[in-house]
């Protein structure tokens, strides 16, 4: 127990006051014991000679009270626990990678299970404890950098803490976010941020992972005054296989309904399970794939033996999409200059079909505006107008996503230069609407740009447009080619931020309507090197706090021991 | 304070233990009754002692007449005269030897039962052999608890006479002996039972003793504790002589405080020795017979001491 709370002039006044109070107790009338002896007669000559010392009566015994003086304060300083105010000077941010490749075992762990094996991230956390002892307490904190960044221990926090927040801790199953982190560190010292330190002092980064050197020289000439180093973590990493990419396309075949699979590896041929059924997978330049996989939100599983270095790069999953063709019907009402090109562009589609003038199976309709009566105002449409001011406006029933694909195919050029031309430009602003109203979805386009100057359905830009804008008006979701943890995925769809959707962890999870599973798929765990890319950290000892109060408290009853010695020998009264 | 019972001091066997000693004097005074002792008188006893001229009015049946038919001159046959010899016993009563120094320890008795019993011990010792024993216990004054009697049957008197004493006040032993000897009682042995704790000091203690015309025997009551007062009682017992005291005299009542360090203890003990020495010093000069008798001790085994094979020549 110790009150390290209290500062050094708060000690200085408890222990003036414990000698003030022992001083007063001295001079406190002395409470004698009374003893009734058989004479006087032979003290007279001792008590003549206490009387003589008269004038420091009540005060008798120096020793005594030298003594209590010495204990109290032994008893003071050992409870109070005084220490330098080590709350200032250097800080120390200890960063521990808890990433998937922190994972990896060691080549000298052994044979056992591979959950039983020492990992590179019990090295680290060893270290780590190492640091907790040599390192002062009130001004380190240690910090997991793993799939979410999370503080170990505090500063100020006791040692133990360490040991027990580690006991059970893994690796996290996500890329090593030891890089992110440190720029984001350097980007906030540059700021001036105090990175949870007092401002204006110094800080010194520790680092117990690993950084490429290309990363390392990155964070290094971003980092100012800030003291980056790497702490040393002994042993050689066991050899690892991984699975390094799983991903999906359309089939090169051009069949809407099916995708082609691809799966890259580190080592041998994966097993592959699609809805649970064994596939075998065909060796292609740079890894294996599967051609012409249905389109039916099957489960794809792949995997490769265990027993390697690191267990969470040997397995990754994803689902298939679903994806179902399309039947459009085409208003007859149309004029023949525009049904011409949207019929060609709709039959060249390999996802929609063309559903002559009938409309009751149609998923979507392309109809002239006003629609003619063969189409039902239920129905999602993409109009032809002619009374718009505006080039294309998207109308869709609320909770429903956004067209952003074609506004953003549009914005950037890719299905027409001509929609951002400066001929479109002065009678029809703004380009581009969308609005939010009750009803099907629609998506109307100025039938000028049909015809002359713009001509949209002389180029390629009128097919994209079609396909785009029937498969947004029926809801279709579009194709997530993969899902890696860590890395952006491949879609339209933003987070709360406006920032792209990033997985953190392996597993499923849903986006729109879909299921879909991300996986590790990272080469830097699979193939991470152990070289150290920051400068090596000096001797850190000697900033601990050591223990003082056993050897005080030790010292308090050795001299209890002699004032009782002194009292069984009456040197003391 | 309590005095001794009757049970406690006439113990059959510590009577019985007493037998063997005996109380020799070297010559009593003259005027005693006929009994064991020589006396400085020539009289009629059993041992020839001398011859003298026959004198008018001398005893016709001490003359030697085979002298007289050999020499024609009449001499008279003396023989020794063997009369009581007169043992006053002074048993002290002060405070200080009722003093319960180690309460609740029955093998610690107090002084004062010892010194009766010792008191008991002697009389008993010079009764058995026909001398006369007076009792004067003394405390700040001497009282005349029995006069002179002799007769083995008066032992148990005696020892009646000594539980019925009570505690008496301090110590006063020059009033006491200057009582003792206006009383002109017949030149005997006196015998000083006492721890001699006297407030007046060893110096005037022995002035007194000095001015006794009897034969002198000092036992004085001594027990481990008063030449070192560290051993009266360990620390964290009642009597423990560590620490801040006020130290009461058992005698006077009165108080003094006192912090007990090496220094209070070494000057105790210098002025402890001082005190035994002094009286050991008298005892020599006055040819007084002086017994250290421990208190915690055996009585008759410690009286054995005295009584250099079996008897004492006072």
């Amino acid at each position: 127990m110790s009150f390290t709370n209290l500062s050094g002039g708060a000690v200085v006044l408890g222990a003036l006051a414990l000698v003030g109070v022992a001083f007063l107790l001295q001079r406190l009338k002395v409470r004698h014991r009374e003893v009734v002896v058989p004479t006087t007669l032979f003290w007279r000559e001792a008590l003549e000679r206490s009387d003589a010392r008269k004038l420091v009566e009540r005060f008798r015994h120096p020793l005594s009270f030298a003594l209590i003086c010495a204990l109290l304060l032994l008893l003071w300083v050992a409870l109070a626990g005084p220490a330098p105010d080590r709350t200032r000077g250097t800080h120390h941010l200890v960063l521990v990678d808890g990433g998937a490749s922190m994972g990896r075992s060691l080549a000298d762990a052994g044979a056992g299970p591979l959950a039983e094996r020492r990992t590179r991230l019990d090295v680290a956390l060893e270290r780590a404890a190492e640091l907790a002892e040599e390192l002062p307490r009130a001004r380190t904190r240690f910090v997991l950098t793993g799939a979410v960044p999370r503080t170990l221990l505090g500063p100020g926090e006791p040692t133990e803490l360490l040991a027990r927040r580690t006991a059970d801790l893994v690796a996290d199953a996500a890329p090593s976010r030891l890089a992110a982190e440190l720029f984001e560190l350097v980007e906030a010292h540059a700021r001036g941020a105090s990175l949870g330190f007092p401002p204006g002092e110094p800080v010194s980064v520790l680092v117990l992972g690993d950084l490429d050197a290309a990363t390392a020289e990155r964070v290094l000439a971003r980092a100012g005054e800030l003291t980056l180093e790497a702490v040393e973590l002994p042993g050689e990493l066991a050899a690892n296989d991984a699975i390094l990419g799983l991903g999906i396309a359309p089939a090169a075949s051009g069949a809407w309904d099916a995708v082609d699979l691809w799966i890259s590896t580190s080592g041998p041929a994966p097993a592959v399970l699609v809805g649970g059924q064994p596939r075998t997978p065909t060796p292609v330049d740079g890894g294996f794939a599967l051609t012409d996989l249905g389109a039916s939100g099957a489960l794809v599983e792949v995997s490769l033996p265990a027993g390697d270095g690191l267990g969470l790069d040997d397995t990754a999953a994803l689902y298939l999409p679903r994806r179902e063709r399309l039947v459009v019907a085409l208003d007859p009402a149309l004029p023949a200059e525009a049904a011409g090109p949207l019929r060609a562009a709709v039959i060249a589609d390999p996802g929609l079909d063309l559903l002559g003038v009938t409309t009751g199976d149609a998923d979507v309709a392309i109809a002239f505006a006003p629609a003619g009566p063969l189409v039902p105002a239920s129905l999602p449409t993409l109009r032809i107008t002619e009374d718009a001011d505006l080039a294309v406006v998207a109308t869709r029933p609320p909770g429903t996503a956004p067209f952003e694909p074609l506004f953003e195919a549009l914005a950037l050029g890719s299905i027409g230069t001509d929609l951002g031309g400066e001929a479109l430009a002065a009678p029809m602003q703004p380009h581009l609407a969308e609005s939010v109203a009750d009803g099907p979805a629609t998506l109307a386009i100025n039938g000028a740009l049909l015809a002359a100057p713009f001509d949209l359905s002389e180029g390629r830009s009128l097919p994209l447009f079609v396909g785009l804008g029937t498969r947004w008006l029926a809801g279709q979701a579009e194709l997530l080619p993969f899902a890696a943890v860590g890395r952006d995925l491949v879609t339209t769809e933003r987070d709360g931020l406006g920032l792209p959707l990033r997985p953190r962890a392996t597993g499923d999870f849903d986006l729109g309507e879909d299921r879909h599973h991300a996986s590790l798929l990272d080469a830097s765990t699979t193939f991470g090197s152990v070289a150290a890319t920051l400068p090596p950290a000096a001797d850190l000892g000697g900033g601990g706090d050591p223990d003082r109060t056993t050897p005080l408290l030790l010292l308090a009853l050795a001299l209890f021991m002699l004032e009782w010695f002194f009292l069984r020998t009456r040197r003391m009264p | 304070m309590v005095s001794i019972s009757f049970e406690e001091l006439f113990d059959p066997h510590f009577m019985e233990s007493l037998h063997h000693l005996r109380l020799v004097a070297g010559r009593v005074p003259m005027g005693g009754r006929f009994a064991e002792q020589r006396s400085k008188d020539l009289g009629h006893g059993i041992e020839f002692r001398d011859f003298r001229p026959y004198a008018v009015g001398d005893d016709l049946r001490a003359v030697d007449w085979n002298i007289y038919r050999r020499l024609g001159r009449v001499f008279l046959r003396l023989f020794e005269e063997m009369e009581d010899l007169p043992v006053y016993l002074m048993p002290d009563l002060s405070r200080s030897g009722f003093l319960d120094e180690a309460p609740g320890d029955p093998g610690r008795p107090l002084r004062a039962h010892v010194g009766l019993r010792c008191a008991l011990a002697l009389g008993a010792i010079a009764l058995g052999q026909h001398d006369s024993v007076g009792l004067f216990p003394f405390s700040d004054d001497v009282q005349v608890a029995m006069r002179p009697q002799s007769g083995s049957g008066r032992t148990m008197t005696l020892a009646k006479q000594l539980a019925a004493l009570e505690p008496g006040g301090g110590t006063d032993l020059a009033q006491s002996l200057k009582k003792l000897g206006a009383m002109n009682l017949r030149r005997g042995l006196v015998v000083v039972i006492s721890d001699f704790f006297d407030p007046a000091g060893i110096e005037a203690v022995t002035k007194a003793l000095g001015r006794v015309r009897h034969e002198l025997v000092l036992v004085r009551l001594v027990r481990a504790g008063d030449a070192d007062p560290t051993e009266a009682g360990g620390p964290g017992s009642p009597n423990s002589m560590s620490g801040d005291l006020r130290l009461v005299d058992a005698e006077s009542g009165e108080t003094r405080d006192l912090s007990i360090t090496p220094e209070a203890l070494n000057a105790y003990r210098s002025a402890y020795a001082r005190f035994r020495d002094g009286l050991a010093d008298f005892a020599q000069r006055r040819r007084a017979g002086l017994v250290e008798l421990d208190v915690d001790g055996d009585i008759v085994e410690q009286l054995g001491a005295l009584f250099e094979g079996g008897r004492y020549e006072a």
